[in-house]
This record gives structure tokens, C-alpha cells and sequence, in this order.
């Protein structure tokens, strides 16, 4: 069935409907929530909602813009509410922090040696205003003009957004492989003494 | 530098098993919470209507009579037309003045220059 004939039914209050649309969209969705937050239990919850939303404000939805478009623009939107709301809160379970410090990742003083986690790192510090546009561009695979009707922006501002975001990414990279190159260097050295 | 090129293939990470039907058990919990909300709603204005009604009923009758029916229809016994009507005893006074040894007090007896008679 086309996308938007599902589109239609859910409309009109079809929920075998909206179960189609949710086992279309879950795992792209919760994917995207997850790079955004780095949090998968978040991402999930988050989706949960954004779903709800996209029943419930199913009327609302003009076929202007591709569907796909209209789902992630809400689950940007709620994703960056809850990003203000626990910063806002800005509180760490210790346990969160004993595993962090026994697995020794995630640290911005101690760059670990993978690229991924680096990555993610560097994604993690990323203004979420040059975050989403990142994500969507690089690992959803959105066109410029796709993230400009998602975000409601211009396709000049997307393209300049993705661009600093991009250079955001890379200096922090690079700062992590000089430290890298440092404590490499130093390893040899006192290799070489010995 | 080619690390960018790594994004795209960030470990990508699938929704739980049964997300679907956790989305619909809270759609369907939501569905109940907003019926729940209009019938607390629904409830809330028609009781503040009716208490506006009962309000502006004890208020016409009771705290402001003078303008209420039951004022209107009782307390006409008690309404009171005032008629000004000048009396001239003057020729009432020539009239009687012809009898002699008849002597007249004049005596003001209210403070009011007009006298007001009342039916």
C-alpha cells in the first residue's frame, strides 16, 4: 500500500494503519534518536512518542512535504525538548559515571584510541543545531533540500549548518589523533629507554 | 582528512522488540486519558453554567429585589407618588375675615415651603 493511502487511513482513525506506519518507520526513527541523544533508552522512549504524536496529529499533515519528512520533523522537535529539559536538569546517576570511569570511554580529557567512539564523542558535544542537520545529512542520508523542509529552513542555512558542523567534527578529530600521535610517541620513547 | 566518511557507518541501532505493540498500548492509554480529560471537562463547564444560572437567580430574587419580579408585584402598597399641589388659603382667609373678633394665628408648621400631600 503507497505511503500516503496508509497517510489517508490513519487520517481517519485506522490503527492497523498507523501500525503499518510505525513498523515502516521504528527502527529508522529510534536509529536517528539515538545518534542524536547517544542514549538508546531515550531514543526508544522518544520514538514511543514521537508515534503517538504522528496519530494524533495526523490531521495536521499536508502531503506537501514527503511523510517521512513530516516524522522526523517531529521527532527533531521533541528531541531537542527533552536535550533542553534534561540540561536544564543536568544530572548523572552514579552509575552512569562508575561504568563510564571503569570502561575508561567517553572522556573529553582522554580521547580514546577509535575512531567511532571519537566520533561519537564529537557528536555528542555538537550543538544540536548543527547536530541534526549532521545527522540527517551523513547517517540518514537526507538530501539538503529534505533536511531544509524538515527543519522549516532554508536550504542556505542547512547547507551552512552541515558545513560547520562538518568542521566542528573534524578539528575535534584531529585534536583526538594529536593526542593520540602524543601519547604514541611517548609510549615508544619509554620504550626505547627501557 | 577522510574520517568524516565514518559517520554514516556509526553502529545504527534497531527499535526493541515489541515496540510496536508498546506504541499502541500507549496510544491506546492516551486515547482513554483524553476522553477522560473532555468528560472532566465537559462535566466542569456544565456545573459552572449551572452555577452561574442558580447565582444570577438568587441574585435577582433575593439580594437585589427593588429590581426583581417579586419586588415589583409586592411592594406596590408601599410606593409612594409624590403630588405637589400649591394650596392657596388666601381667599379662604377673606372669606372668613368678614366675621369679627375672629383672630387667626398664622403658624408655619413644616419646613418645607411646599406642602406635599400625600395619597
Amino acid at each position: 500500500m503507497d505511503e500516503q493511502d496508509l497517510v489517508r487511513k490513519v487520517q481517519a482513525g485506522d490503527q492497523d494503519a498507523f501500525a503499518e506506519i510505525v513498523r515502516l518507520y521504528k527502527d529508522r526513527i529510534v536509529n536517528y534518536l539515538a545518534q542524536f541523544t547517544g542514549d538508546y533508552q531515550k531514543a526508544v522512549d522518544l520514538s514511543q512518542e514521537t508515534f503517538i504524536r504522528v496519530y494524533f496529529k495526523a490531521k495536521k499533515y499536508k502531503p506537501l512535504a514527503p511523510f517521512s519528512s513530516w516524522i522526523y520533523a517531529i521527532a527533531s522537535n521533541l528531541a531537542k525538548t527533552e536535550l533542553k529539559r534534561s540540561s536544564r536538569r543536568n544530572t548523572v546517576s552514579l552509575e552512569e559515571v562508575t561504568s563510564q570511569f571503569d570502561s575508561g570511554i567517553y572522556s573529553k580529557d582522554r580521547p580514546d584510541t577509535g575512531l567511532i567512539k571519537n566520533l561519537r564523542s564529537a557528536l555528542d558535544d555538537l550543538h544540536p543545531r548543527y547536530r541534526i542537520p549532521v545527522i540527517l545529512k551523513d547517517i540518514e542520508g537526507f538530501s539538503q533540500e529534505e533536511i531544509a523542509k524538515i527543519l522549516n529552513k532554508p536550504v542556505g542555512t542547512v547547507k551552512a549548518r552541515i558545513s560547520r558542523g562538518r568542521g566542528y567534527l573534524k578539528r575535534e578529530l584531529e585534536k583526538a589523533l594529536h593526542v593520540r600521535g602524543e601519547g604514541a610517541a611517548l609510549k615508544g620513547e619509554s620504550h626505547g629507554r627501557a | 582528512m577522510d574520517e568524516l566518511k565514518y559517520l554514516g557507518q556509526l553502529p545504527r541501532v534497531q527499535a526493541p522488540i515489541g515496540f510496536e505493540s508498546r506504541v499502541l498500548a500507549g496510544l491506546a492509554e492516551r486515547k482513554e486519558r483524553r476522553l477522560r480529560r473532555v468528560k472532566t471537562l465537559r462535566f466542569s463547564l456544565a456545573g459552572a453554567s449551572a452555577f452561574l444560572l442558580v447565582g444570577f437567580v438568587v441574585t435577582r430574587l433575593f439580594i437585589l429585589p427593588g429590581t426583581g419580579p417579586i419586588a415589583s408585584a409586592g411592594g406596590k402598597k408601599d410606593r409612594l407618588i409624590p403630588i405637589n399641589e400649591p394650596v392657596d388659603y388666601s381667599r379662604e382667609i377673606r372669606e372668613l375675615a368678614r366675621d369679627s373678633g375672629t383672630i387667626y394665628i398664622l403658624e408655619q408648621v413644616s419646613d418645607i415651603n411646599t406642602a406635599d400631600i400625600s395619597y
